[in-house]
């Protein structure tokens, strides 16, 4: 139990952590963000009270520690360019990217344990063969490339699948897809080799003296000891998925959080930034976490 | 040996595929096991007792195949079965039931994942002995309760991890014992325990052996656990069987220079501590080529002749037998084993030839 409230501790020390880095980072950018919400034509005094108002021409720890202590109490600050809360924008942008990431790790999961299965039970056969080549496709192909190559299959050469998300479960097939698509790939591969990897464990001898036969012992007692690293992988995997996906959702209209980031980059929309910034590197710790629990209960040897 | 046997090993020979070529780690060996009887190989790492022991039950590493010989199961009702020819599932069906075995390694051979309970319970399952979960269950407490294992109710829900090594190997005893096995292979039990654990376990497999009406092969390196448990011994070395004989005999009476050696090896209390015997030099790098005698590089008493002939398989008496020229020159040679070694040899360049 210590272990957990430590690892609470270091979860929110990298919090503050990217909290300081994304604010920096944004101060160096140059520019008045005043500035750039007002029109060019905007004379000097109203960029000066929009500055004044907006806290900029604080000093640097001052904007910092206002920032902080807001953040505290569950204020993100405002939009520049939405005129609203950036806490509501995030929290409304986040069912989409659950949905999609429901759907592309289901996928990605699904498939890629299947097929590291398979491979790794006909090893250097012909289906290992095959599905390798699958999985090596699935971790270098980009997934812009997927998304595109998606969209013109299902949708301009057999007209299947909608093109884009409008909001249906069928609509969201193709982006579950183009997201999974890498995950997948790494998932089969990981599994593969660590199913392989079992195969030199002396207790896989003892079930098949036990009478169990070579294939039957790797499934029933190779793959639970197998999935622990996949599903190190699987959680890392989820926890990025669910921070937002800034290409799928571009291409395929998703109002994810990604597209909330990537909208916030293009208004120069800082408070917006920083709200999608702090809340994904929250949700990849929060996986961190919850991996580490998943794998506490399947391996008795982790538990106290 | 008496008529009653189980199972008959006949010219086995092992080979390990190294590069292209098969290199063979066991060459045309015969064993006997007879029923309610302990048989012991003992020999250097390396010598091929564990590949032996593996190629019984088919679980001998992808590397390794057997290239020539049989092993001959007799079943009570008279049937033999040759288990080299059986299919994978054929053989597993023996497995766990005709067939057990214990491994050296009790601190891996168990899987961490499971609690020792459903291990055991599993080998049940597999062989439909008790579909009743809750007698199943039943059963596999009290075994555990059988083979000394305190609290078995408690110790039922234990994982690997939680128990010593010595109670790890009684937990794998226990499975081998769950199945009522004919033949109980036990691949170095002792060597990873330590000294105290190691005479409990051999106890314990003497006691099973004779409760159950069971015999046991123990393979081992260790000349005290073979003059402890076992009834008969096969030295073993470079995969050839060097000399066998009753237990009692070879102990008294070791004719093969090599067995001499193991037996001066072992340490007596009142010896030169600052000295410890050792048989000089290693296990040679093997090679096909080389026809003499396969301990002559490293034998005190070695002739010429042995450098350019390997010794047949002399027979001292009915119950020993031994491989060199110096001890049993003035014996009878065995016929039936020379041709077979004949055999294997050809069978072995057959392999290559493939």
């Amino acid at each position: 139990m210590s272990a957990f409230i430590r690892r609470c501790v270091g979860v929110l020390l990298v919090l503050l952590g990217v909290m300081l880095l994304i604010f920096i980072v944004l101060r160096i950018i140059p520019g008045n963000p005043a500035a750039v919400l007002l029109s060019e034509h905007a004379n000097k005094e109203t960029i000066e009270r929009l500055t004044a108002s907006m806290n900029l021409d604080k000093a640097l720890p001052e904007q910092f520690l206002l920032y902080l202590s807001g953040a505290l109490r569950g204020d993100l600050g405002q939009s520049y360019y939405l005129k609203r809360p950036v806490l509501d924008l995030v929290l409304e942008a986040f069912p989409f990217t659950v949905k999609l990431t429901i759907f592309s790790a289901a996928f990605a999961w699904i498939f890629g344990i299947a097929v590291g299965v398979i491979s790794a039970v006909y090893q250097n056969r012909l289906p290992d063969y095959l599905f390798r080549g699958i999985s090596l496709l699935g971790v270098s192909v980009p997934v812009f490339m997927v998304a595109l190559f998606l969209q013109y299959l299902f949708y301009f050469k057999f007209s299947l699948l909608p093109l884009l998300y409008d909001g249906s479960a069928v609509s969201m097939i193709l982006p579950a897809i183009a997201l999974g698509w890498n995950s997948a790939g790494s998932v089969a591969r990981l599994t593969r080799s660590s199913l392989i990897e079992q195969n030199n464990e002396l207790y896989l001898d003892t079930a098949k003296a036990k009478g169990l036969t070579a294939k039957a012992a790797l499934l029933k007692h190779g793959l639970k000891n197998a999935m622990l690293p996949v599903i190190t992988m699987l959680a890392l995997q989820l926890s990025s998925m669910l921070s937002g996906a800034v290409i799928t959702e571009s291409v395929f209209g998703i109002a994810g959080i990604g597209k909330l980031a990537l909208s916030a980059v293009e208004t120069r929309d800082m408070p917006l930034l920083q709200g999608t910034v702090l809340f994904s590197a929250f949700i990849i710790s929060l996986g961190n976490i919850i991996s580490d629990l998943i794998n506490t209960c399947i391996d008795p040897r982790l538990r106290v | 040996m008496s008529e009653d046997k189980l199972l008959e090993i006949n010219n086995l020979t092992v080979s390990i595929k190294e590069g292209k070529e098969m290199l063979p780690v066991v060459r045309g060996i015969n064993i006997t096991v007879p029923r309610n009887k302990i048989i012991g190989i003992v020999g250097e790492s390396g010598c091929g007792k564990s590949i032996t022991a593996k190629s019984i039950n088919h679980i001998l590493p992808p590397a390794a195949k057997i290239t020539a010989g049989s092993m001959i199961w007799h079943e009570a009702s008279g049937q033999q079965t040759d288990l080299v020819t059986l299919k994978e599932k054929e053989i597993r069906k023996r497995c766990g039931k005709d067939l057990a075995m214990i491994f050296q390694e009790p601190m891996s051979s168990l899987n961490p994942m499971m609690t020792i309970g459903s291990q055991i319970k599993e080998l049940l399952k597999i062989h439909k002995l008790e579909n009743n979960p809750q007698k199943a269950k039943a059963r596999v407490i009290e075994m555990l309760d059988a083979v000394g294992i305190p609290e078995p109710a408690l110790r039922y829900k234990a994982y690997p991890h939680e128990l010593s090594g010595g109670m790890r190997q009684r937990v794998m005893i226990a499975m081998a014992m769950i199945g009522q096995p004919k033949l109980l292979i036990a691949d170095e039990p002792t060597t990873a325990l330590d000294v105290t654990t190691q005479a409990q376990i051999l106890k314990l497999i003497r006691k099973m052996c004779e409760s159950y009406s069971m015999s046991a092969l123990m393979i081992t390196h260790n000349m005290g656990v073979v003059s402890s448990t076992c009834d008969y011994v096969y030295v073993m070395y470079l995969g050839t069987i060097m000399e066998e004989a009753l237990t009692q005999e070879l102990f008294n009476n070791p004719l093969h220079p090599y067995t001499r050696g193991l037996l001066s090896s072992i340490p007596k209390l009142g010896d030169n501590p600052e000295f410890l015997k050792t048989i000089p030099g290693n296990i040679p790098v093997d090679s096909k080529k080389f026809k003499g005698c396969k301990f002559c590089m490293r034998c005190s008493d070695d002739i010429k002749k042995c450098f350019f002939e390997e010794a047949p398989l002399y027979k001292v008496s009915e119950n020993h037998y031994v491989r060199c020229h110096l001890a049993g020159s003035d014996n009878k040679i065995v016929n039936s084993e020379d041709t077979s070694n004949k055999a294997g040899s050809e069978t072995v360049k057959g392999g290559k030839n493939k």
